[in-house]
């Protein structure tokens, strides 16, 4: 880990420990256009096959922010036993905002560092990550950041790539200090999806959810279940 | 001389008399002179009194004459009635049903008569004494064979008929008609003992060709920013204008509101050179408050022009005070009216309250009972509300068992041939699956024009979800127990198949469903124990949840959706993934039944808990609109997403995870470890359905509709473990969401599964993954009859007018035209999206016409809700627009004059028709389309229908859309008619005397002589009997003079407290009842109090079967001959004279 690695993470840390892991998040997540301002940018020679943004819902809302980049080609091998060059070298990286939302985070509940298998679980600086997968083929590496933001990197025929290298260049500082609390009560969201790439993808919708707490009163006014007819004689014969 | 000196001397005594000088011989030529005097004035006197006692006797003969002639005209009446009675076919026998009442279509112009029969060429009547195509044989005197009607009176110069419209003088338009010569013994031959004595002509104009000036108040120019303007280019259904104030219309508000299609809409001051010249709302306050005039001069009251009684003359010859037509079907049935129960007779529409004819005497209510169930209205008030005891002890649902009667009697209909249309029916065009759909449809949107529902947001909504599932079927309650919602399905076996179905529902709609499945981290452990993670490295959980979108059609009301949850009624889900040793593991949960005989309780949507635990329960206050809809001035999205919770994939077979509160019991659902694989493949079939939070049972949408696990929408996902967190989604969008039922046409519209920003369209207009619409746009002509019956909570408006319609019997009500009829889905069996009843050309149109079907809907126009506050006082009916089976104002499409030739030259009439569609289109192509329709018509070619409207060029119009190409029909349908019942009998009536010398005993001839002659005008009405007493309903008077014989209440109604409805003191009035709180009456039929109409009587037994009953009411009935009848149900055609007047004094 390099200086500039480790001032991120020691300004991570500080700068954004308030926004802490809870049950029910008190704070929505950012915007889709504000996680994208934490990816890093390409590196030079390297194409951005994918830039994009979404909010969605599942359990509860969180942000996600994916980039996709492309190697640039390697250098052509020479002589006679020239072997076709592997497909180009493309990393994923996205960025999620999960708003603290602690069941998005379980995976690195009581986080230590451990391997199994082709999973290792390892402190990245102090910053805890899973990395599944092999170096030479796919390798997924997920980072917990700040208790909130999960990093994730999927590289694909990307050997010699540096993870630390990636790490750097994200830009958490550009969020801002305070969150958004949601509307007290509300049970509707807009969903957002941002296409850097191809803006004329952009749409957002307003989606309303269903109250669990509706459907557990719901699930009281069940009356009993009926008498079963004796026989299926009774289905065929309207 | 000497030698008669006798003679001498008096000759000289009397010469002396001449001498002054003579007094005794003055004296005598005293007496002389006196004598002569005398004889002189005998002879004045003898002569006076000969003259005088031959002008008396000329008087007395004249006198005489007179009234020969008008006994000749009271014949001539007769003769009229009885050539209309004899040539216009009459009502169905109660006996015969829809499918087998005889079809005998007839049209009437003025002076002919069409009659047209099942697969027989026309017949022609002539509505006059004799057509006149030649001119008098030389020798013959001019009016020895025929006379002109329109001659202006001796002394006159206005022709009689068609007043100073077209000529004046001898310039008059000739309208000449044979005589018909009567001898002094009709039944003899003629002879000299026999001779002609008298003769009469006549010729029927129809009074429904001409514009009824005590109902057409008219309609105001449609200029944009106005209500009317704005609402007519809108497409509401239905525009409203203003006529009059609040004071003479119930429930207008500041100002007296007209739905556009009520006969009010037929425009008077078209007949004026300025429309201002009209005062309508003097002639609305008139007609409302004092009833309709009664002669045809009282339309000067309401002219403001310098001369009433010129403007009279010029347009007389196009107005009446009275007409109506008959609501009777080409079938002799009668149309179904519009209502939300068996109107009051006196002031509804029908001429009779609903019964069962049954010989047997037996009611049974089965299927192959001989019983017809006569019901003259699509009435509003069946749901599920009447329940009656079977015979072996189960309950059935009166109301829907009526909805099944109903839909038989429409498919009766359905497979009838149509007069003048060849073989072809119905069944044939669409097939009987579709014609089933067409008829579940048609009884839906009746119920759905004339239900009471609720004005506040969420009751209203309440009152919607229930209302638009109310004709789903109605079993027994022994039978598919447990079953739901399939036991709600209308399954029907056509062609050995068997079709489910449901009707036609209007909004809200699901027109995009989109599942979603995930891979989350594992948290927290199946039933909260850590250990049960122990060994997995990278526990997932695999989560999967829907969304559904919401969408309201246009003009449709606004709603709460949270009355209209998604429930589950099939889910089963399939998920493989690696376990922690590295191996994969199946598992596979299933909800719901599997296929039509599987009978388990999961079954059950309603009560089956793992099922009800994958419900999509939108919050209260969510609201939807029709596009541009506000509510309390807020604006509502036309399309909501609702999201239902998140379900995870578990352990067990029939039990989904759940935690509720500390309760982890139920939560165990199935780990995979991600750590070593990169993917858990999941297939889910699933079978969504729109229902009704207060009706767990009934289904609104299935998406689709089926039994069987195959029956259902089917997903396969790879999803995502590694890393989790990664939604995919696929998406189902449907092109028109009234083929719900469809699976391919769910199907036709899949995508993904794949990101989800990248299937879909979620809260928009739906579309295909290279973003083409795959629905019609919002303002496009196939969207354009995506409509319904326009209702909507208070508060609900749409470009600042408020959306609600009021009901029948409000002069703004919704059943305004039944026109609107043309919203029916006729695609829905057939797969074709977004086809409706097609009211445009027949040319475009496949085997029969759509628009034929109108003719089994009857115009709905009863009083309105304060003109029924009548104490214990029979109502003008004669003012009432809708009565007995007839309506005033409708105009005939048969303007064409008959007879037509050289000598009959009545002019062409185009005010009335002109007057019908004035302000809808521009002054000139309403003239056009007038001019058009007059050229349609032929000597072989009538208005059979008034459908045929959409045959003659011009009709569409520059409409651009389908809405607005039909907007003439849809909206006017119901001013417009190709029958009468109402006929004008212009006549003249002589009596003669035969010149001695000449022979020819039976004709005029040249010297026989006009003795008397008397010129006529009667308006004959063509009407149902209401009974002996004359009055509609069992009208028996009790020895205090009190009605008696009366529907029976199940108590009396304390007509206090603003309550409108007073006409149930009448004899024609249903049994009825007053709902705690209401100020309307509701019909008294349920299962513990069944109210009796008043008692039916005449040949034929009618009643009741236990199940319409219950729905219904009770029916009584005593046997009597027909013309002993108080309250005959058999419609029976009577005539009568309302107006008869001699033209010359």
């Amino acid at each position: 880990m390099n200086l500039r690695f480790a001032v991120l993470v020691i300004i991570l840390a500080a700068g954004l420990s308030s926004a802490s892991a809870q049950q029910t998040p008190g704070v929505l997540p950012f915007e889709p256009a504000q996680m994208l301002g934490v990816l890093p940018g390409a590196p030079a020679d390297w194409k951005v096959l994918r830039s994009e943004a979404d909010i969605t819902l599942g359990e509860w809302l969180e942000t996600r922010a994916t980039r996709v980049f492309q190697a640039p080609p390697a250098p052509v091998s020479v002589g006679p036993a020239a072997v076709p060059d592997a497909s180009p070298g493309q990393i994923e990286i996205s960025v999620v905002d999960t708003a603290g939302f602690t069941p998005a985070l379980v995976a690195f509940a009581n986080f230590t560092p451990a391997k199994n298998g082709n999973m290792e679980k390892k402190l990245i600086g102090t910053v805890p990550a899973i990395v599944i997968g092999s170096e030479t083929e796919r390798q997924f590496i997920e980072l917990l950041v700040s208790s909130r933001y999960l990093v994730e990197i999927t590289l694909t025929n990307l050997p010699r790539q540096r993870l630390e290298d990636w790490l750097r260049a994200f830009h958490f500082e550009t969020l801002p200090q305070a969150s958004r609390a949601p509307a007290s009560g509300s049970r509707e969201f807009r969903l957002t999806h941002l296409d850097e790439l191809q803006p004329k993808n952009n749409r957002s919708y307003t989606v309303s959810i269903t109250n669990s707490k509706r459907v557990d009163a719901f699930l009281k006014t069940l009356p009993a279940i009926p008498a079963e007819p004796a026989t299926a004689e009774a289905a065929a014969s309207r | 001389m000497e030698a008669n000196p006798t003679k001498e001397r008096r000759f000289s005594n009397r010469r002396p008399t001449l001498a002054p000088e003579a007094p005794n011989s003055s004296r005598s030529g005293v007496a002389l002179v006196m004598t002569l005097i005398t004889l002189s004035i005998l002879v004045i006197l003898l002569i006076a009194f000969v003259s005088s006692m031959s002008l008396e006797r000329q008087a007395a003969r004249s006198y005489e004459e007179t009234q020969r002639a008008k006994l000749v005209a009271q014949g001539a009446v007769s003769h009229a009635i009885d050539l209309l009675r004899t040539n216009i076919p009459e009502p169905a026998l109660l006996s015969e049903t829809t499918a087998a009442a005889p079809g005998e279509n007839w049209a009437v112009n003025p002076g002919r008569l069409t009659v047209l029969k099942t697969n027989a060429a026309p017949k022609y009547v002539p509505l006059h004494t004799g057509e006149v195509t030649a001119a008098p044989a030389a020798g013959l005197p001019r009016d020895a064979e025929s006379v002109d009607l329109n001659e202006p009176l001796p002394g006159e110069t206005i022709p009689v008929i068609t007043g100073t419209s077209a000529g004046v003088g001898t310039n008059h338009p000739p309208m000449r008609v044979r005589w018909v010569n009567l001898l002094q013994d009709p039944s003899s031959a003629p002879g000299p003992a026999n001779r002609l004595v008298a003769r009469y002509a006549f010729w029927i104009d129809d009074e429904c060709a001409r514009v009824n000036f005590n109902t057409a108040l008219g309609k105001p120019a449609p200029s944009p920013g106005t209500a009317f303007g704005d609402q007519l280019s809108g497409g509401f259904v239905t525009p409203l204008f203003p006529r009059g104030d609040s004071n003479i219309t119930y429930g207008g508000g500041s100002n007296g509101l007209w739905s556009l299609g009520r006969p009010q809409s037929v425009n008077l001051d078209g007949l004026f050179d300025s429309p201002d010249q009209l005062l309508a709302d003097k002639l609305a306050s008139h007609t409302f408050l004092h009833g309709f005039s009664r002669y045809a001069e009282a339309v000067m009251d309401f002219a403001n022009v310098p001369s009433p009684r010129d403007w009279f003359d010029q347009h007389r010859y196009e107005l009446t005070f009275y007409n109506r037509s008959p609501e009777f079907n080409t079938f002799g049935k009668s149309r179904y009216f519009t209502t939300y129960l068996p109107l009051s007779l006196e002031g509804g529409p029908a001429y009779q309250q609903p019964f069962i004819y049954d010989p047997s005497g037996v009611f049974s209510g089965a299927a192959t009972s001989p019983e017809i169930l006569h019901l003259n209205s699509l009435f509003g008030t069946f749901g599920f509300t009447s329940a009656v005891t079977d015979d072996d002890g189960t309950t059935q649902l009166g109301g829907n068992s009526v909805n099944q009667m109903q839909v038989e009697m429409l498919m009766g209909y359905l497979r009838r041939t149509w007069p003048g249309y060849g073989n072809a029916s119905f069944i044939t065009k669409y097939g009987e699956a579709e014609c089933r759909q067409i008829a579940l449809n048609a009884v839906l949107l009746a119920r759905m024009s004339t239900t009471q529902v609720d004005a506040d947001l969420a009751n209203f909504s309440r009152d919607w979800s229930y209302r638009t599932t109310s004709v789903n079927y109605s079993p027994a309650s022994d039978e598919l127990v447990g079953n739901t919602p399939e036991r709600f399905y209308w399954c029907f076996n056509i062609n050995g198949q068997t079709r489910l179905m449901l009707p036609q529902t209007p909004g809200p709609h699901i027109t995009e469903v989109r599942l979603f499945a995930k891979a989350v981290p594992a948290s927290p452990a199946p039933n909260n124990v850590a250990a049960n993670l122990s060994g997995y490295a990278q526990p997932v959980y695999i989560e999967y949840y829907y969304e559904v979108e919401y969408y309201m059609h246009p003009l449709g009301p606004v709603l709460d959706i949270s009355e209209f949850p998604v429930r589950m009624d099939y889910l089963d889900a399939t998920a493989k993934g690696p376990k922690p040793n590295g191996t994969t593991l199946t598992r596979t949960q299933q909800f719901g039944p599997t296929d039509a005989n599987d009978t388990r309780a999961a079954r059950n949507w309603n009560t089956a808990t793992n099922m009800a635990r994958l419900v999509t329960l939108p919050d209260p206050g969510t609201t939807i609109g029709p596009a541009g809809a506000k509510y309390a001035g807020n604006d509502v999205p036309n399309r909501r997403v609702v999201r239902s919770p998140v379900f995870t994939v578990g352990q067990r077979a029939t039990v989904m995870p759940r935690i509720t509160g500390a309760d982890y019991s139920d939560w165990d659902p199935q780990p995979f470890d991600a750590a070593k694989a990169a993917t858990v493949s999941l297939d889910i079939r699933f079978r969504p359905g729109m229902g009704v939070l207060s009706a767990p049972s009934r289904p609104r949408q299935m998406i689709p509709l089926g039994e069987s696990s195959t029956d259902t929408l089917q997903a396969h996902f790879d999803v995502s473990i590694q890393p989790a967190g990664r939604e995919l989604a696929v998406s189902w969008q449907i092109n028109d969401p009234r083929l719900s039922w469809d699976v391919t046409k769910w199907n036709a519209n899949k995508q993904g599964p794949d990101d989800p920003s990248r299937v879909g369209t979620p809260g928009a207009p739906n579309r295909d993954s290279s973003g083409n619409l795959i629905e019609p746009a919002e303002d496009s002509s196939e969207r354009s009859k995506f409509r319904y019956v326009e209702r909507a909570p208070t508060g609900a408006t749409i470009g600042g007018y408020v959306l609600d319609r009021g009901d029948e019997s409000t002069p703004s009500g919704r059943v305004a035209s039944p026109g609107y009829w043309s919203m029916l889905h006729t695609g829905m069996q057939s797969g074709v999206s977004w086809r409706t009843l097609d009211f445009g050309p027949a040319a475009n149109q496949s085997l029969l016409p759509d628009w034929l079907l109108l003719d089994l809907v009857g115009a709905t126009y009863p009083m309105a809700h304060d003109q029924w506050q009548i104490d214990a006082t029979l109502p003008d009916a004669f003012s009432t627009v809708s009565y007995m089976n007839s309506t005033a104002g409708q105009v005939n499409l048969n303007s064409r004059i008959y007879p037509q030739t050289d000598f009959f030259q009545a002019p062409a009439r185009t005010g009335p028709l002109t007057a019908v569609f004035k302000n809808l289109r521009a002054d000139s192509d309403v003239a056009t389309l007038v001019q058009n329709i007059g050229s349609y018509q032929t000597d072989s070619e009538v208005f059979e229908y008034i459908g045929e409207l959409s045959n003659v060029p011009g009709y569409s119009g520059s409409g651009a859309t389908q809405w607005e190409k039909e907007s003439l029909l849809r909206n006017m349908a119901g001013c417009l008619t190709t029958k009468s019942n109402t006929f004008g009998v212009w006549g003249v009536a002589q009596v003669v005397k035969k010149r001695p010398s000449n022979v020819q005993y039976d004709i005029f001839e040249r010297g026989d002589v006009v003795r008397a002659e008397k010129r006529f005008y009667a308006l004959v009405e063509r009407y149902v009997w209401p009974g002996r007493d004359g009055v509609p309903g069992n009208a028996h008077l009790t020895a205090a003079g009190k009605w008696d014989r009366l529907a029976q209440q199940r108590a009396d109604i304390a007509v206090s407290g603003g309550m409108t409805d007073t006409l149930f003191q009448l004899p024609g009035s249903p049994p009825l009842y007053r709902p705690a709180g209401q100020s309307r009456l509701a019909l008294d039929a349920d299962s513990t109090h069944v109210g009796t109409y008043p008692v039916f009587d005449g040949p034929e037994r009618v009643g009741m079967n236990p199940y319409a009953q219950a729905a219904l009411g009770k029916v009584a009935w005593t046997k009597s001959s027909l013309e002993d009848a108080y309250n005959p149900p058999q419609a029976a055609i009577k005539y009568r004279v309302v107006h008869f007047k001699y033209l010359d004094p």
